[in-house]
């Protein structure tokens, strides 16, 4: 997959832990590690909102396109 | 556990039974039916005999299969690779059992093989086709579970 996702990043930069994050949005800790891993095939937009409302911030800093990067 | 799985794994034993009785009785059922339709008995009732052999270790093992597919859906593990494998390997033993009867018929002319044979081929056709429609699933299942 070419999308990268930096929640970890996120989450340092706001000294959060995962698993505050995935009670935040509402999510079980096991899936949101599938997201932080890149193993997501596909994100609802109720995630993304809540992750973006949480997080304070918008999809594009969440994610990003890398086109060198392949599985 | 719910009763109908309860009830079709029963069946499927007293069917494997069943097959395994018709095995045993295979000789007295072949001199019935040579004398009914009046064919040799030393020459195609030995063909009959041994087809019908065929078909029983293909039915036991199409009864194995469906054992262990209602075993796996039991336990709540329906869209998984192990069952759209058994539907596959069912649909080839419909298909075996589906050849000996067409061959039997050909080499018999008891045309009522014949007609027995076709069903068994679209039966492994239409078994075919269930297993891909399991496989479509195994594959969406796949990605809804990686859906966020």
């Amino acid at each position: 997959m070419s999308i990268r996702v930096h929640i970890d990043i996120m989450l340092a930069r706001r000294k959060m832990s995962a698993g505050d994050l995935a009670n935040a949005i509402g999510i079980t800790p096991a899936n949101l590690s599938i997201l932080k891993n890149d193993k997501a095939k596909a994100v609802r937009f109720s995630t993304l909102e809540a992750l973006c409302r949480v997080l304070d911030c918008q999809p594009g800093d969440i994610f990003t396109f890398d086109n060198e990067k392949e599985d | 556990m719910d009763k109908k799985f309860i009830l079709s794994r029963l069946l499927t034993v007293v069917f494997a039974l069943m097959t395994v009785g018709l095995a045993i009785l295979g000789p007295y059922l072949v001199d019935l039916v040579c004398a009914w339709y009046a064919i040799p008995r030393n020459t195609l009732g030995n063909v009959l005999l041994v087809s019908g052999y065929a078909c029983a270790a293909v039915a036991m093992s199409a009864l194995y299969e469906i054992f262990r597919l209602l075993s796996s859906i039991a336990k709540g593990e329906v869209f998984s690779s192990s069952n759209v494998g058994r539907f596959r390997a069912m649909a080839i033993l419909c298909a075996a059992a589906g050849m000996i009867a067409l061959a039997d018929c050909i080499v018999t002319r008891l045309y009522f093989l014949g007609l027995i044979g076709l069903s068994a081929l679209f039966m492994g056709l239409l078994v075919l086709v269930v297993g891909d429609a399991f496989d479509s699933a195994r594959r969406m299942k796949g990605e809804l579970d990686l859906t966020i």
